[in-house]
């Protein structure tokens, strides 16, 4: 903790190598959230992208109280509902690539395929909670939703996939 | 495969992701570096002054409330459906219109007052139905049904109108903030002297309504609840802990969530779910999820032999709960499910054992969303059943009990963009409540300690958006709702942080860079002051009367410059005359982050009686008392582990209480007694 705050304060002040530290421990798990929610690897890419941009543009405002962590997921978060909204208007098919790594097992595909076939916002809870390390209070706050709510949706998709996987 | 293993296959599934190359920290260090001599900072001191509390979401306006089954009843489709966007879309296209209507039109004035007292006034007190300024009540299901429908209707029209433009409206720089809606009501009445000599209590918003926590204590015993599972009683009479007793609920997936002891009587209230497979057509399974609140009465005369006396079932999530006397009011969220067809759907909560009547409903003229708050009551010592109960359409955002009246906080979004706030006000007197009256008022409240009811009047402090910029205003309202005093244009530019009302004055901190402690008098409603203003730096967050002429407030120092938060801070105030409030010492934890009880005020503990208080501050549970030549002394300083042993409720929450001279800590599920004449010497402890 201590050690990020000291990172914090380098980058509001304008440190790259510091954000791109703070950044490090992060990024992994914003790109493997974007691109459960969001199906599509490019668009996972450009929304991380976007959100790195705003996160060093807005560092000024992380308040000291929070961690980085939780600050840059909620900026994420709010980018892939934006872009899920997007996917609403468009008519063409966007190709969804959350399976394509050849090097993954058999399990992974099947779990990934599943994942995909869960709703938007259960894709957005369950990659907050996975990736982000958001608790439901959390994602409840993120998404202005009760958090009771937040459960009882998480609950749900994970039945949903627990269904599909025991067939 | 249980919910924990199910996330972890989903994240080993992840393993084998290729991170994109441009992702990577040294790609991105390059090409921030790379902008960084381009461009110039943008300017968000705009944004930092309209983020949230906690954990900063950059949101564009979104409601507050949620409806789900429709899309799940429609059509009767099953679970398995693909019509995913339309369940999401609704609230969120919503907002988008909100905004273009924010733009078309002009915000109304937004504070209702005599127009509508004409009303209010012509209807008497009893009887159960009468029209409630504001509140509509219904005389048949089908009347409730319609107005359901009519509101789903309305906003599937909204949202095919959006598709049909296709435009998605997000203005960045418009950031609201909102809080919490987490039961945050706190005990406002008195100076929060401890009643009972010798131990301490529950910090309660209202001195005659009880809270439950997950720690309770009567002198001789300590009820304390582990992990939202069980609860234990130890007795503490001989020195020693020893633990003597364990309740559990009866179901096994109920989750303990609050507890109540009084004399002889221990009361719970747990929550939990039941799934149900319905055929809807051949083959065709659709699962309806019921979820509950049970509350529990025990008599425990005999510490180590607990009987259950009764319980009472209310349908919906566990929102919060009060006590007073020996009656029990529970507040629960309900989703009704609202079909094409009345017979279709599902608009009646079950509580007590029956479905809620339409008389038993209320609704503001504009609904929100069509989720209710149910509440009801239960006598202890009839605890097979419900004695009264109410639903609220429209939900609750936030609460604040008083002794007389239970007041409901829920943000407008219709009619403006979330910058308007009703309040609903219902009286509860021996199990039996009643609408009263409803307020609508412009701005929004920071928390609950921002309302306080004092000789039937209600006062409360808001902050709201005036073009680009926030104001805030102190209002009061009288028994039936209709505003009689006022003080507009309170510190521009600033937004309320804390609020603590204390009969005729009322005392409530800004804060943009500094602190300014304003007292107001309230002797006479129709006319408030405002009688000083003191500024300091930082701000508090919680302020608590403390003994003859002092404030405490707890809170964060920040830079005067640039407003950022330093360290975290208590200060004393001499507030024996309001109108030249001083602060007489303060404390300063030097790059001290975070006070989580900051927003749960029932991990304070306070009481200025004994001159002790305690809560976590970062990574320890910090003891102090005061002195006035001295100032503030730390007592203890234990460090205790916030992150584990947290459940899904996510109160791993550390408490502090005191019984005689002895301190107990419980964290981490261990309960930990230190003596305090003996410097805070740890003498015992017990794991759970």
């Amino acid at each position: 903790m201590e050690q990020q705050m000291k990172l914090i304060k380098k980058a509001k002040r304008g440190d790259t190598h510091a954000f791109a530290q703070l950044y490090s421990e992060v990024y992994q798990e914003l790109y493997k959230a974007a691109l459960y929610t969001l199906k599509n690897s490019h668009d996972a890419e450009d929304t991380v992208s976007d959100t790195v941009a705003d996160a060093w543009a807005q560092i000024g405002s992380l308040r000291k109280e929070e961690s980085f962590r939780s600050w840059i997921f909620a900026i994420l978060s709010n980018k892939c509902r934006r872009k899920m909204k997007e996917y609403v208007e468009k008519t063409v098919e966007l190709p969804e690539d959350l399976c394509s790594n050849s090097q993954d097992t058999e399990e992974s595909l099947d779990v990934r395929a599943s994942f995909a076939k869960l709703d938007d916002e259960e894709r957005l809870i369950l990659s907050l909670n996975i990736f982000g390390g958001y608790s439901s209070r959390e994602i409840g706050k993120a998404l202005q939703m009760n958090d009771n709510t937040v459960r009882s949706r998480q609950k749900r998709a994970l039945e949903k996939m627990r269904a599909q996987l025991i067939q | 495969m249980d919910d924990n293993k199910m996330n972890d296959l989903i994240k080993k599934s992840s393993e084998e992701i290729k991170i994109p190359e441009s992702l990577c920290p040294e790609n991105v260090e390059k090409d921030l570096e790379k902008q960084k001599n381009v461009e110039k900072r943008i300017n968000w001191r705009r944004i930092i002054a309209r983020t949230f509390e906690t954990a900063a979401v950059l949101a564009v306006v979104f409601l507050a409330g949620r409806q789900v089954g429709i899309s799940e009843r429609r059509g009767m489709i099953s679970e398995e459906k693909v019509i995913t966007q339309s369940r999401e879309n609704p609230e969120t296209q919503m907002t988008e219109t909100d905004f273009q209507e924010k733009q078309k039109t002009q915000a109304e004035e937004t504070v209702k007052s005599s127009e509508s007292q004409s009303r209010a006034a012509e209807k008497t007190a009893a009887g159960e139905m009468e029209d409630i300024e504001g509140m509509q009540t219904f005389s048949s299901p089908s009347e409730l049904y319609d107005k359901l429908q009519e509101y789903v209707q309305s906003e599937a029209n909204q949202m095919a109108l959006m598709a049909r433009d296709g435009k998605i409206v997000y203005e960045e720089d418009e950031i609201m903030s909102m809080d919490s809606a987490v039961d945050q009501s706190a005990a406002v009445s008195d100076s929060g002297a401890a009643e009972a000599g010798g131990y301490s209590q529950t910090n309660l918003r209202e001195a005659s309504v009880d809270e439950g926590d997950i720690i309770k204590t009567d002198g001789d015993y300590i009820y304390v609840m582990k992990s939202n599972s069980s609860v234990s009683v130890i007795d503490v009479k001989k020195g020693s802990l020893e633990k003597i007793a364990v309740v559990e609920p009866e179901q096994l997936n109920e989750s303990v969530r609050d507890l109540y002891v009084d004399g002889n009587k221990m009361i719970l209230v747990t929550s939990g779910s039941r799934t149900e497979l319905n055929e809807t057509e051949q083959d065709v399974y659709e699962t309806d999820y019921y979820d509950y609140v049970k509350i529990l009465t025990y008599d425990i005369t005999d510490r180590s032999s607990i009987r259950l006396l009764g319980t009472v079932e209310q349908e919906g999530y566990y929102q919060s709960s009060r006590k007073r006397d020996r009656f029990i009011y529970t507040f629960t969220a309900y989703e009704p499910q609202i079909a094409d067809t009345e017979e279709g759907s599902s608009i009646m909560p079950l509580a007590g054992g029956s479905y809620l009547e339409a008389s038993e409903i209320y609704a503001p003229e504009t609904l929100q969303n069509t989720g209710y708050l149910v509440a009801g009551a239960v006598d202890t010592e009839n605890p097979e059943e419900m004695c009264g109960r109410k639903a609220i359409v429209s939900g609750a955002d936030d609460f604040y009990v008083s002794g007389e009246s239970i007041f409901i906080i829920n943000r407008d979004w219709k009619n403006g963009s979330g910058d308007v706030t009703d309040i609903l006000k219902f009286s509860y007197k021996d199990g039996e409540i009643k609408g009263v009256g409803s307020c609508q008022v412009e701005g929004y409240l920071n928390d609950s300690f921002s309302m306080d009811e004092y000789d039937g009047y209600l006062r409360t402090v808001v902050t709201r958006w005036d073009d680009m910029d926030e104001i805030n205003a102190l209002y009061v309202f009288d028994e039936k709702m209709n505003m009689v005093g006022k003080i507009d244009d309170i510190a521009p530019g600033e937004t309320i942080r804390s609020a603590r009302f204390m009969g005729d004055v009322g005392y409530f901190v800004t804060f943009r860079q500094t602190d300014p402690l304003f007292s107001a008098d309230l002797s006479d409603p129709s006319n408030p002051q405002i009688l000083g203003e003191l500024k300091v730096s930082g701000f508090s967050s919680y302020l608590h009367f403390y003994g003859e002429d002092r404030l405490l407030g707890i809170g964060y120092e920040a830079d005067e410059e640039t407003g950022m938060t330093t360290g975290v801070k208590l200060s004393m105030f001499d507030v024996s005359d309001p109108s030249n409030v001083t602060e007489i010492k303060r404390y300063v934890l030097k790059d001290a982050q975070y006070v989580p009880a900051l927003s749960n005020y029932k991990a304070i503990m306070i009481d200025p009686e004994k001159n002790l208080f305690g809560f976590v501050c970062d990574d320890s549970y910090m003891v102090f008392t005061f002195d006035e030549e001295k100032g503030f002394e730390n007592l203890l300083a234990y460090k205790v582990n916030e992150n584990n042993g947290g459940g899904w409720y996510n109160t791993p929450d550390a408490r502090g209480i005191y019984i005689g001279d002895t301190f107990y800590l419980m964290a981490d599920n261990i309960l930990r007694a230190f003596d305090m004449a003996e410097a805070f010497v740890q003498k015992e402890k017990l794991e759970f």
